[in-house]
């Protein structure tokens, strides 16, 4: 069931065996939610972290006229919020942009492995860094590059993170969500969004039909958006 | 709801809005082509040069055109005489 998120974590530091086998068993059944449903409410205090497992969730904070930012997005095998573990009350809510399948760990359950393997404590909190490093990233493209490299660097980014969990095999993939919610991803407008996924078709960077996009020109797409993926901390490590 | 497409039509030409989005009254797909007309326009801004020839055709799903903004009805400008062009000094273009 989370062969996905295991497949993350070997990347960087493989799992022991007792160690899988332990994170493995504490999961709670696979949950279903349908696109736009709350799975967590800013301002509640979850007992349990959620597991993306397939689909797509985002972290999502509105503001008074009711526009929203969507501040971070999640893949299958992400940990949707590890975080809400340690900090209680959630500060932004968890949406489900698609249809998506969800498993849950309680939070007793996390302190007791994370007692238990401290190794493998210190991969959950590895992982909360990478959270933390796509955040800035994502700061740094929404302050300093403009509109249609910004995009291209979300593109990007997706793209190598899908590839990590196997989901994107020959720079082609699905993407579930909404121009709109995308839109609220990066904080454009949908109408200078559309228009900036225009400019990357014209150009010849990639095909976008419906939820399927196709990078055309990796290279082309990678130097437009200034991407380098160090931040995703692809290498093994040693933790 | 009903679903109301963005068109874009300005200097690079017409790009289609094919997803469109659900929206409560026109009232309010028109209030987001002028969120967006401005969005565009800031941005060319930046860049320097700003064309208020562009506009936004908004339609329904069928394709039909409802309604038209202009991007020059979408701000406010003002300048000592009308609408002026600007050459940008050496070292500035």
């Amino acid at each position: 069931m989370i062969e996905r998120l295991l497949a993350k974590l070997d990347l960087r530091d493989p799992l022991g065996q007792e160690e899988r086998a332990a994170l493995s068993a504490a999961f709670d059944p696979v949950a279903t939610f349908r696109a736009r449903d709350v799975l967590t409410e800013q301002g509640s205090q979850p007992g349990k972290s959620t597991l993306l497992l397939n689909g797509l969730t985002g972290r999502v904070t509105t503001v008074r006229d009711g526009g929203q930012q969507i501040t971070a997005l999640h893949l299958a095998g992400d940990f949707v919020d590890l975080h809400s573990f340690l900090i209680k009350v959630m500060d932004h809510s968890i949406v489900a942009i698609s249809d998506c399948q969800v498993t849950t760990i309680r939070h007793e359950r996390l302190r007791d492995l994370t007692t238990r393997f401290p190794h493998l404590a210190r991969l959950l909190w590895f992982s909360t860094l990478i959270d933390a490093a796509i955040h800035r990233q994502w700061l740094v493209a929404m302050g300093r590059l403009s509109a249609l490299s910004q995009t291209a660097h979300l593109i990007c980014e997706l793209t190598v993170r899908l590839e990590t969990v196997g989901l994107a095999l020959r720079k082609a993939f699905e993407l579930p969500i909404s121009q709109l919610q995308l839109a609220d991803a990066l904080g454009l407008t949908s109408v200078h969004l559309n228009r900036m996924i225009q400019e990357l078709r014209s150009r010849r960077l990639l095909t976008w039909s419906g939820q399927r996009v196709e990078i055309l020109d990796w290279d082309g797409l990678v130097q437009l958006a200034e991407f380098d993926p160090t931040y995703l901390q692809l290498e093994r490590i040693s933790l | 709801m009903p679903r109301f497409h963005l068109h874009i039509v300005n200097g690079d030409g017409y790009t289609p809005d094919e997803e469109g989005q659900e929206l409560p009254s026109l009232a309010v797909a028109r209030h987001e082509a002028i969120k967006g007309a401005r969005s565009l326009m800031s941005a060319e801004v930046l860049e320097g040069a700003l064309d208020l020839r562009s506009r936004i055709e908004i339609s329904e799903a069928g394709g039909r055109i409802l309604e038209v903004v202009r991007f020059s009805d979408a701000i406010v400008i003002q300048a000592e005489t009308g609408i002026v062009s600007v050459v940008a000094p050496p070292g500035l273009a």
